[in-house]
């Protein structure tokens, strides 16, 4: 019989085996350093998430999750049947919106102000001082917003010429927005610029050389070189920050609203929190903060799709 | 910043509008700082009496309301504890996003973007406190210190920043350093590290002021523990009482306001000291066109 | 795809996770019955035939025996305090009293004190864990989810009355003292609730209006009763003093005792009329009242800044000295010149004077005022608690005579002494300690004070300042002068009307305060009050209004 000689094929079939090995001894290091954080996240995040069927049944603290009776949505139900339901979806997202519009792009601009500054030592105390209000604890510095604002307070007063009279702007709904979001502003400008000022480091200082040679002044080095340098930064954060469109905390509006301002400044975290069902409830507050998760989770998306389609910038 | 400028007379004008923008910034964030620290040392009556910021001490100055927050043990004990966590929690956080920030950038890495939601996913959805504490149980870490730093070990936006910077470090130098024949860990350590200097000193920086100002851990698993207490939850008794007893039942505590504003003191400059460490970190003249082509 | 395997696999080994946790939580309901047999306590006592407070004859221990058991035993306890305590201890074991009740009683009790302020999120995982402490004490706003008999019947507290009846003479008889000790110590079905923090006789009312004398008398006027002098004092003090908030309302727009609203025979909230019960902001009087409100917002009679204000019961200290404030409302222990002695105010003619609420005209009474029950916070032995008998004795002995004296003054001769009318007062150790601690801590360190027991609420007077002017004017006598007839009791509801009536009040909660503060400011029009009213019956608050009424006829009852 001829022998038909079949000599070592140049390209061999890698067996499963084979493919293991090779990746790693590529890649090993990598999936060692990847693994004590996913360990964390499925022991700390991910197991406990089963809780999360709380929110469809009627919790019973005492016979616990595998004992308490299911009744399917009407968590969900009794929620969206709430009087105040639209509104206070409405003042969740008109308050989120407002601070994504006014206070995201606040410290990138401080930021870049700051980079401007050819002072040292000015440049750093400024940084340093700019991050203060952060640690002020939320009751004082909500205690000297109300101050300001009360009929009497500093700011009631200069805006006396609009009124005729220092009126209460804590009592007046259309004004919520603002000062709940420019309180927000105060207290996170420096602290929340710090990302972007060690951004602002690593740009390549060759850029800007090479931009004076060619003519262009400080602005248009700015928006042709400092600006898309740290937008990756900006664009990721903004991504995560799309993921917590619905996330208004209640402690900050408990502090500042009253009555008079339910109309704009209840927001779905604080009607359950006075509802009563955050302590004792935990079925009715889990399926509003399911709720809550799954509409974030969807803009997230929907902001991390529309990036990578446009720029190709995306955070998954 | 070591370049040339043209000093025109609009830059001028910039220049000396945006000093003065600035130091009105610094102003009004110092403002609250001051507020609260000159209402400590002021008088109590006049503190009461007083509705507006206050700017200096009112009245005698005296240290009556610090002499007050630091009889109590708790204090030290608080300083003491938080320093542990604050420490080791860091440590062990920043190492953690370092390395989870190092495998997500790397293109080669098939599973990165798989890895990124899967990290990402828990910011929105929330196992809530009940399971999250049968798990701590299950696990063995109630009233001990770990339930108070492993809970918390992963911030995502963290190791996202981290991501990101690690990211922006061009391929080439990877590349280089592959044919080199260095592996993953050398590359980290060696070569990426040392260009991503100022951003691992902000994650450290938020870790450190996170853990600083935490509490609620601490508070939901060392329920037996008194003496493992942080700071944070030491002053939060004081600063938040209970109301109804605090009025109707017991005689009017003179410095109560003042203790207050101490105890806020108190807790917060030790983190407010921090920053101007990791502020070295946030200086130009690393230089990333060492390497062109 | 692969993530969604990842996804399944993960779900999976959770849910087997989970399976394996839910069987650390309480599985099995153990028999709610007392384990007598397996008691240390001293049980050898006498016992007697009585009679309990429904008329059942059993048969009871006479006394409780001291030392209540022969080796000493340990009782955790979770019992929730309060910043002015943690100030000066780390926990009750070092406070004196405490102290002298374990020696007489041998038992240590392992008191767990749970973080001020976050009393509920711990309540809730201290159930969820499955381990309870012996006995807990149900205070500082923690409630079991639908009330103490959901408690019992979820296996999580011990039903109690074999236990009382048999080991709790003092308790007993106390629970025969009066009406109201009968019946709130007890549910609509019958079962103890548990041992309570109890007065012999209630506290009466400790807020109440107060007006600035001494602006009165640069005025040259009178305290006011009617609701025109009222008017006329407050016109006085904005037009001839100037000043900015003479009345200083609270942030809902009514007063916590329903003060200035009872001159139109309407409460706040809920009141009855000879055991028929109403929801105050639905009736005409209470239209009657925004119309007022709304005529001295107008005016500039009430402050301005009232809704921001923050407090519902009574203002903090900053508030209250204001200058700029003719009348408000707050506690006995913060009238006539009690702001001056403690320094809080550097003004020396600050003083408050109480008055009671005002009425329509000469002659009008009001029922409805500041009420507290003698019954307060319960303690329950819970299912894990190791020895229900001794644990009753030793809650059951809180409520003699010498554990009054004990927990409320401390020792003879140490903390207290008995002055020549036989009246109670404190020593130099408590009224000027010679270690520099003020009355409050000196208190708080000697002295147990609150807890499940005979409480004496007038313990509190020999520290505070306004006893000084008991002779001339007296907070508790002028505001409890006040009917209570309007009041109503606290009824408890089960599980389900609990939940309903929580799911329907919220709203309607909210829509009140609303519309109270916006009537009273004007934002909303008072022609408006009819289309709220009719709102409100479409929230549902007739059917609330039925689950009140149906609670308060069962608590008649009892």
């Amino acid at each position: 019989m001829k022998n038909v000689s079949v000599s070592a094929p140049a390209v061999q079939k890698k067996t499963f085996a084979d493919r293991v090995r090779l990746e790693i001894r590529t890649s090993g290091a990598l999936y060692i350093m990847a693994l004590p954080v996913i360990l964390y996240y499925l022991l700390f995040r991910y197991i406990p998430m089963f809780g999360t069927v709380m929110a469809f049944q009627k919790f019973n603290i005492a016979k616990g999750i595998f004992g308490s009776p299911w009744i399917g949505f009407d968590n969900f139900i009794t929620f969206f049947n709430s009087y105040y339901f639209v509104r206070l979806l409405r003042n969740t997202v008109l308050i989120s919106l407002t601070d994504l519009v006014f206070n995201f792009p606040a410290p990138i601009i401080f930021a870049l102000l700051l980079n401007e500054v050819n002072n040292r030592w000015f440049k750093k105390t400024v940084q340093t001082i700019s991050y203060m209000p952060y640690f002020v604890s939320i009751v004082v510095l909500c205690g000297l917003v109300i101050d300001f604002c009360q009929a009497g307070g500093v700011i009631s007063n200069a805006f006396s010429l609009l009124f005729g009279e220092s009126v209460n702007l804590m009592s007046k709904p259309e004004y919520f927005r603002t000062i709940f979001v420019g309180s927000n502003i105060w207290q996170g400008l420096g602290y929340g610029s710090i990302v972007y000022i060690a951004a602002l480091t690593s740009v390549d200082q060759e850029l800007y050389e090479a931009a004076v040679i060619d003519g262009a002044g400080r602005w248009k080095q700015t928006i042709h070189i400092t600006i898309p340098s740290i937008m990756p930064t900006i664009i990721i954060l903004l991504i995560l920050r799309m993921g917590s469109i619905l996330d208004v905390g209640y402690e900050k509006v408990m502090l500042l609203y009253n009555p008079a301002t339910y109309e704009t400044a209840d927001v779905i975290s604080t009607f359950v929190y006075r509802k009563g069902f955050v302590d004792y409830d935990y079925s009715y507050s889990t399926a509003v903060g399911l709720f809550n998760s799954v509409i974030n989770l969807c803009l997230l998306t929907l902001t991390n799709y529309v990036s990578r389609r446009a720029g190709e910038i995306s955070l998954f | 910043m070591a370049m040339v400028e043209r000093k025109t007379l609009s830059r001028r004008v910039f220049l000396a509008a945006n000093t003065l923008l600035l130091i009105l910034i610094a102003f009004v964030c110092f403002a609250p700082f001051l507020h609260v620290f000159m209402a400590s040392i002021s008088d109590p009556a006049l503190v009461e009496a007083n509705h507006s910021i206050i700017l200096w001490p009112l009245g005698k100055v005296s240290p009556k309301a610090y002499e007050l927050v630091f009889k109590n043990d708790n204090i030290f004990i608080g300083y003491r504890n938080t320093l542990f966590y604050v420490i080791v929690g860091t440590v062990l956080s920043a190492f953690l996003s370092l390395l989870a920030g190092y495998v997500m950038s790397r293109k080669r890495c098939r599973w990165r973007n798989g890895f990124a939601f899967f990290i990402t996913f828990t910011m929105m959805f929330h196992a809530g406190m009940i399971p999250t504490f049968i798990m701590v149980k299950n696990y063995g870490l109630v009233n001990t210190r770990w339930a108070v730093i492993l809970p918390t070990a992963v911030s995502v936006y963290n190791t996202i920043i981290m991501r990101t910077s690690i990211a922006a470090v061009p391929d080439s130098l990877e590349e280089s350093a592959h044919i080199d024949g260095a592996g993953d860990w050398v590359i980290l350590f060696r070569i990426i590290f040392p260009l991503v200097k100022s951003t691992f000193a902000v994650i450290v920086l938020f870790y450190a002021v996170s853990k600083w100002n935490s509490w609620f851990e601490a508070m939901i698993y060392l329920t037996q523990r008194r003496d493992l207490y942080p700071l944070q939850l030491f002053l939060r008794e004081i600063l938040v009482q209970a109301k109804a007893a605090s009025s109707a039942d017991s005689d009017v505590v003179l410095y109560e306001t003042l203790q207050k504003y101490a105890t806020i003191i108190v807790s917060t400059l030790p983190i407010l000291c921090v920053y101007p460490f990791v502020q070295k970190y946030f200086v130009q003249g690393v230089m990333i066109g060492s390497v062109k082509g | 795809m692969k993530a969604k395997r990842i996804l399944t696999a993960l779900l999976a080994a959770g849910l087997v996770v989970s399976a394996l946790a839910s069987c650390n939580q309480n599985s099995g309901t153990e028999s709610n019955s007392a384990a007598e047999s397996q008691t240390q306590a001293n049980t050898s006592g006498e016992t007697a035939e009585v009679s309990t407070a429904e008329g059942e004859t059993v048969t009871q221990l006479t006394e409780i025996p001291l030392p209540i058991v022969e080796e000493k035993i340990t009782l955790s306890y979770w019992f929730p305090w309060d910043a002015t305590v943690s100030n000066v201890v780390t926990n009750n074991n070092e406070v004196m009293s405490v102290q002298k009740m374990e020696e007489i009683t041998n038992i240590h009790i392992d008191y767990i004190h749970p973080t001020i302020g976050q009393e509920k999120e711990l309540f809730s995982v201290l159930l969820s864990s499955g381990d309870l402490p012996d006995m807990m004490y149900l205070a500082n706003g923690v409630e079991y989810p639908g009330g103490i008999v959901t408690g019992i019947s979820d296996g999580m507290f011990l039903n109690i009355n074999d236990l009382v009846n048999q080991y709790a003479p003092n308790f007993s008889k106390w629970r025969q003292y009066d009406e109201v000790h009968q019946k709130e110590t007890i549910s609509d079905d019958g079962y103890i609730l548990g041992f309570p923090m109890m007065n012999d006789i209630p506290e009466g009312a400790n807020l109440g209006l107060c007006v600035r004398q001494d602006y009165l008398d640069q005025l040259g006027m009178e305290a006011p009763h009617t609701l025109d002098e009222v008017h006329d004092v407050l016109s006085a003090a904005k037009n001839e003093l100037g000043l900015a908030s003479p009345l200083l309302l609270t942030s809902n727009g009514v007063f916590y005792d329903s003060a200035l609203l009872s001159a139109f025979g309407v409460g706040r909230e809920w009141y009855q009329n000879d055991g028929t019960v109403f929801f105050g902001p639905m009736q005409e009087g209470y239209k009657e009242y925004l119309t007022m409100m709304n005529q001295w917002y107008n005016e500039g009679l009430i402050d301005p800044n009232f809704v921001s204000n923050a407090f519902t019961d009574a203002p903090t200290n900053d508030l209250l000295v204001s200058d700029d404030v003719m009348m408000t409302e707050t506690y006995w222990g913060r009238v006539v010149d009690a702001m001056v002695y403690n320094g809080v105010t550097q003004n020396e003619d600050f003083w408050l004077t109480p008055i009671s609420a005002p009425v329509q005209k000469e002659g009008d009474t009001v029922g409805i005022r500041m009420y507290n029950s003698p019954i307060m916070s319960q303690t329950v032995l819970t299912k894990d608690c190791s020895d229900p008998v001794v644990a009753t004795m030793w809650l059951d002995y809180q409520y003699t005579e010498d554990a009054m004296i004990l927990n409320n003054y401390g020792v003879e001769g140490e903390t207290f002494y008995y002055d020549d009318n036989g009246d109670f007062q404190f020593t130099d150790l408590i009224m000027n300690n010679p270690d520099g601690y003020n009355t409050t801590d000196a208190n708080r360190l000697y002295i147990r004070r609150n807890g499940s027991g005979w409480i004496k609420w007038e313990r509190q007077q020999l520290t505070n300042p306004t006893v000084a002017h008991k002779d001339e004017v007296w907070a508790y006598d002028i505001w409890s002068a006040d009917g209570t007839e309007w009041v109503v009791p606290a009824v408890t509801m089960n599980t389900e009307e609990s939940a309903e009536y929580q799911s329907l009040y919220a709203d309607i909660k909210t829509y009140v305060e609303e519309s109270t503060v916006g009537m009273i400011m004007g934002t909303m029009p008072l022609d408006q009050f009819d289309a709220y009213v009719e709102q409100l019956k479409a929230m549902g608050i007739e059917r609330v209004i039925e689950i009140e009424q149906t609670a308060l006829d069962r608590y008649y009852a009892r």
